[in-house]
């Protein structure tokens, strides 16, 4: 399990079960910042065919964390066979319009919104 | 380092007080120690001079009473009368010195025993004397018969205070020896007094060395965490106000910076928005803007472009704030106006161009900023096309910001969702395919207002957001007004909502109103 956290946020990788779970506020200053979180998530797609992220929790995430997530989910797509989940909340804000614009970039993307 | 020489001199003062102490102590033992031994000396000295004079009176005695006995014999054996005088005188002269050998010895110091033994013996001396005499007088006279037994008789008594005498010297030769023993033993005790006092002394000043050697380890010891703990305050101190210092410094620096840097953003937004005048000129169109900067400068971003047949209209909002933000507006506002320059236009072909661009111009600032961006190309159809049931204008929407709120002039609300019409400008390389474009058509008295989400997501002090409902009840409550004072409405109700909460966004509001 890989676990990287501060004060404010939480993400956890389950390899058993495929799964990055985020918790908590992310505003990071800028992809330098995010790195960690990018190549965690990049470690991830390559051990896996099917990966989850949970973001129900993600109460925020700033310009530079869509960005992270945008470019994540163009190199998810490049991968064929893929299968990639995302879980959000309809209840928090930044969700829905920036959730619906990462399955436009990758239509295969599965988006639940709970 | 006062405080050192300070402690210094005390030890110093400490070390001389404790040597002088010793020293006195000392200095009293040996005192005493040679009194007491002077005065064994002294003791001694009287005991053998008197034990010495006593022996030889007491053997003088012994001669004169022998000497005596032996003149007799001689006096008893002698037939000449001049002989027998002459020793008679030597026979006086005899006792006198026994008189006087009695007399000196008798002088001396003696013990009552001994005194009482010498008063003993006179009777017998006297007796010894008187048989003497009469053996003497009768030799003389040659007359008696019975000499023979005085003399044996004589001799008797003078053997008897012989051993008398013998006894007293014994008993001074006992006494003398017990003296002797009285003298050794007090010079042992003595000795022993001087040994446990030198002990004493040498303890003392052991202890005194112990004790000031002890007091200086602790003060050295005291004095050397002292210093560790003064360089440590001082150490803490100097970074403290090293810290301090560079934190000022900085947080000077960063306010001068940022100062500086928000005067920059807000000029920057503030010098590029259209100006009444151009808003105001608009065929067909009557236009109410406003914006109101947050505390913190954020990126919104508003443009009325007149044309030919009508204007561009925009509307965006850039994430984050402060300069990075300011200059992205400034990009924008430079990439759609460029673009309305050339002869022909599209609204797609153009937020393709912003995208790239700004793309690629933000990744070179190695910023991750990117924007909201929805253009509105404002087609007027002219004076001869107004009639109510057919619509005298018509807006082309493209790219994804918040939606767009219609009142129709029957009052019905349309509310046209974006999101498809477009991506977040900057955000990917290749959104070409995202953007998409809408053509609506307007009506005499319908209006039309653009907002950022500074207005909708404007949140009052329970952290409740004033909402697209709220925009539209109130829209729709008042859409026959002027755009201005709908405008003024609106933004009195979101302040109104805000309350004593910090305006976090900036407000961009436009209200338009199809004449």
């Amino acid at each position: 399990m890989i676990k990287i956290e501060d004060d404010n946020y939480q993400v956890e990788y389950q390899p058993a079960d495929s799964v990055v779970r985020f918790t908590g506020t992310l505003r990071l200053g800028g992809l330098s910042e995010y790195a960690p979180i990018a190549d965690c998530l990049t470690q991830a797609v390559t051990e896996s065919d099917a990966l989850t992220l949970s973001l129900k929790e993600l109460e925020f995430l700033n310009s530079s964390g869509i960005a992270m997530f945008s470019k994540f989910v163009i190199n998810a797509r490049n991968k064929a066979e893929f299968k990639l989940v995302v879980v959000g909340s309809q209840s928090v804000p930044w969700q829905t319009k920036s959730l619906n614009n990462l399955k436009r970039l990758m239509p295969a993307m599965e988006l639940i919104l709970e | 380092m006062n405080k050192k020489d300070h402690i210094v001199g005390r030890q110093i003062t400490l070390v001389i007080v404790g040597f002088v102490l010793t020293f006195s102590i000392l200095g009293v033992a040996v005192k005493v120690v040679l009194n007491n031994q002077e005065e064994n000396y002294k003791k001694l000295d009287y005991l053998v001079n008197q034990s010495n004079a006593k022996s030889e009176s007491m053997t003088e005695l012994s001669d004169s009473i022998r000497d005596r006995m032996l003149i007799v014999y001689d006096i008893l054996n002698s037939e000449d009368a001049f002989e027998i005088d002459e020793m008679n005188m030597g026979l006086s002269k005899k006792a006198t010195d026994f008189i006087n050998a009695r007399e000196k010895l008798m002088s001396l110091d003696l013990t009552k025993t001994q005194i009482d033994e010498l008063v003993d013996q006179r009777k017998i001396l006297k007796q010894a004397q008187l048989l003497l005499a009469q053996i003497v007088e009768n030799a003389i006279d040659e007359t008696g018969n019975n000499q023979i037994e005085l003399i044996s008789k004589a001799r008797e008594v003078n053997a008897g205070v012989l051993e008398r005498l013998n006894k007293l010297r014994k008993m001074q030769s006992k006494l003398s020896r017990h003296e002797l023993l009285d003298a050794r033993t007090s010079y042992e005790e003595t000795r022993s007094q001087m040994v446990v006092l030198g002990l004493f002394g040498l303890a003392f000043s052991l202890m005194i060395v112990y004790f000031v050697i002890r007091q200086i380890r602790n003060q050295g010891i005291k004095l050397t965490v002292l210093m560790q703990q003064l360089e440590e305050v001082n150490q803490t101190l100097e970074q403290r106000v090293e810290k301090r210092t560079k934190e000022l410094f900085h947080t000077r620096e960063e306010n001068m910076r940022m100062g500086a840097e928000l005067d920059v953003s807000r000029q920057l937004q503030k010098v590029i928005l259209p100006t009444q005048q151009e808003i105001s000129t608009i065929d067909g169109l009557e236009i109410a803007a406003f914006m109101q900067p947050a505390d913190e400068i954020g990126g919104d971003y508003y443009e009325v472009l007149k044309h030919d047949s009508g204007a561009l209209v925009g509307i965006g909002d850039v994430t984050g704030h402060g300069l990075e933000s300011g200059m992205v507006m400034l990009m924008i506002q430079s990439i759609i106006r460029s673009q309305l320059s050339a002869s022909s236009y599209d609204l797609i072909e153009m937020l393709k161009v912003a995208n790239i661009t700004i793309y690629n111009n933000v990744d070179r600032m190695n910023s991750e900023k990117n924007l909201t961006l929805m253009l509105l190309d404002y087609k007027n159809f002219g004076l001869s096309a107004a009639a109510a049931d057919r619509p005298s204008a018509e807006m082309t929407l493209a790219g994804q910001h918040e939606s767009v709120i219609i009142i129709r002039n029957n009052g019905e609300v349309e509310e046209i969702d974006t999101d498809e019409l477009g991506f977040p400008i900057g955000l990917v390389s290749d959104a070409n395919d995202f953007f998409h474009s809408k053509k609506i058509s307007l009506y005499q008295g319908d209006l039309v207002a653009l907002y950022t989400d500074g207005i909708t997501e404007a949140a009052n002090t329970a952290h409740e957001l004033y909402g697209t409902e709220r925009l539209c009840k109130i829209l729709q409550a008042n859409y026959l007004k002027l755009p201005e004072d709908i405008k003024d409405l609106i933004i009195k109700d979101v302040k109104q909502h805000i309350g004593k909460q910090k305006i976090f966004d900036d407000l961009t509001l436009l209200v338009m109103k199809q004449l």
